[in-house]
C-alpha cells in the first residue's frame, strides 16, 4: 500500500525492477504482495499458518520467476501470482489431506489439541468492536456469530434461526458494513 | 496491476467471497483482483479482522446474543466450559456463574409454533424493562438460547431477573411465557 504523499508506483514497476535485481524493489513487492496472497491462503485453505506458509513460498517462486524473466508482461503479474497461488495451495491441500490420511489410521492421539476459536490474534480495538456489536440488532449479532464464530454458510445459519438463506446474506452484508462503519469511526 | 483501485468491489461482494458464497467464476474475478488491488484487500483485510475479533469476543462470552445448538457445539469442541439453564414456560431457576464458568447460556422453552414474531422483555426486579424485538430463532423448535455477557453477569448482584417472551402481530402483544431467574452473586 501506498503512504500518502509518496508517489504511485505500479506492482508492474516493482516487478520490473525486481526483474533487474533491484533488492530494494523487493522488499517493497514483498510488503504489498505479503498481504494480498495471505488473504487467499486464509480464504481457501481456511488456516493462518497455511496462509503464512503459502505467503513464503509464493513470493519466493514469483520472485525467482520475474529474476529468471519467466513473467514476460510485468502487467501481468497478478495473473501469475494467482496461478502460483492456486499451484502452492493445490499442493498444501494434498499435505493436509496425507496428513489427515495418517491420523485416521494412527488415532486420534496425534491430532493437535484444539486451541481457542481464533487461530490468530485480531488487529483492532477488541473493546470497541464488543461496543459495535452491542449496537447491532439481536439478527444482526446473531448472524455474524454464526458465520464467523460456528463458521457456517448462509444456508445452515438460516434454518438454525429461522431466516431465509437470502435474509441471512442481507442481514450479515448490512451487519458487517455497520460493523464496519463503527469501527473505521472510532479509528 | 497497480496499487490503485480502477473498480472497487462492493462489500457485499467481497462478503459473499470471503463465505464462498460466489460462485466459481466470480470467485476467481475476485481472487485475482484482490492480488492486484491494495484498496479493496485492505477492505476485506478489515472484515476478516473484524471476524477474528468476533471469534475472540465470542469465545470470550463477551455480549450476549441469541444463539443456535450449533453455536454451543462450536463451543464446546473448542473445549469452553459451559453453564447452562434450562427453564420451562413459568419456571424459575436458582442461578449463578462462577469463575470457573467461559460462557452462561439459558435455554427458554415453550410452545412458539405458528408465531410470526418473537421478543423478548427482561426485567431486574425494581428495575426498568427492556425489550428486544424480532428474535432470530427457528420457531418450530420450541427453545430460544440466550448467551449471556459474561461481564455483565459477572459484575451483577445477587437479584431477581424475569424473561416475558411476547407473541408480536397486528393484534399486539400476547404473553407467550414468564421465566424467573434467582441469580446469586458468587464471585468476590
Amino acid at each position: 500500500m501506498t503512504t500518502q504523499g509518496e508517489p504511485e508506483v505500479s506492482d508492474a514497476a516493482l516487478a520490473a525492477r525486481v526483474r533487474a535485481g533491484d533488492h530494494a524493489a523487493e522488499a517493497d513487492l514483498f510488503r504489498r504482495l505479503g498481504p494480498r496472497v495471505r488473504l487467499y491462503g486464509l480464504r481457501h485453505l481456511h488456516d493462518p499458518a497455511a496462509a503464512d506458509d503459502l505467503v513464503q513460498d509464493v513470493i519466493l517462486m514469483t520472485f525467482d520467476a520475474l529474476r529468471e524473466g519467466r513473467v514476460r508482461e510485468p502487467n501481468l503479474l497478478a495473473s501469475f501470482v494467482l496461478g502460483t497461488c492456486r499451484r502452492v495451495a493445490a499442493n498444501q491441500r494434498r499435505g493436509v489431506a496425507r496428513r489427515q490420511r495418517l491420523l485416521d489410521r494412527f488415532g486420534p492421539d496425534l491430532a493437535p489439541r484444539p486451541g481457542d476459536a481464533s487461530g490468530e490474534r485480531p488487529a483492532i480495538d477488541l473493546v470497541h468492536l464488543a461496543r459495535c456489536l452491542e449496537r447491532l440488532s439481536e439478527r444482526e449479532r446473531s448472524v455474524v456469530v454464526l458465520s464467523f464464530y460456528a463458521e457456517r454458510d448462509s444456508a445452515t445459519i438460516g434454518s438454525e434461526l429461522g431466516l431465509t438463506e437470502g435474509n441471512v446474506r442481507v442481514v450479515r452484508h448490512r451487519a458487517l458494513a455497520r460493523l464496519r462503519g463503527c469501527m473505521v469511526s472510532a479509528a | 496491476m497497480t496499487a490503485k483501485c480502477p473498480e472497487a468491489l462492493e462489500l457485499p461482494v467481497l462478503v459473499d467471497y470471503w463465505f464462498g458464497e460466489l460462485e466459481e467464476a466470480n470467485t476467481e474475478r475476485v481472487d485475482e483482483h484482490l492480488l492486484a488491488c491494495d484498496d479493496c484487500s485492505g477492505t476485506l483485510q478489515h472484515l476478516v479482522g473484524i471476524g477474528q475479533g468476533i471469534r475472540r469476543l465470542s469465545h470470550e462470552g463477551a455480549f450476549s446474543a441469541v444463539v443456535s445448538p450449533w453455536f454451543l457445539d462450536t463451543a464446546r469442541q473448542r473445549g469452553l466450559r459451559i453453564r447452562e439453564y434450562t427453564v420451562p414456560p413459568g419456571g424459575r431457576v436458582e442461578c449463578t456463574v462462577t469463575a470457573e464458568d467461559d460462557l452462561l447460556v439459558s435455554h427458554l422453552r415453550g410452545d412458539f409454533s405458528g408465531l410470526s414474531r418473537l421478543d423478548l422483555v427482561a426485567q431486574p426486579e425494581g428495575g426498568p424493562e427492556q425489550r428486544v424485538e424480532d428474535l432470530p430463532v427457528d420457531l418450530s423448535r420450541g427453545e430460544l438460547i440466550l448467551a449471556q455477557s459474561m461481564p455483565v453477569v459477572r459484575a451483577m448482584p445477587t437479584h431477581v431477573l424475569r424473561y416475558r417472551l411476547l407473541a408480536h402481530d397486528a393484534g399486539g402483544d400476547r404473553l407467550i411465557a414468564e421465566y424467573t431467574f434467582a441469580h446469586t452473586r458468587s464471585l468476590p
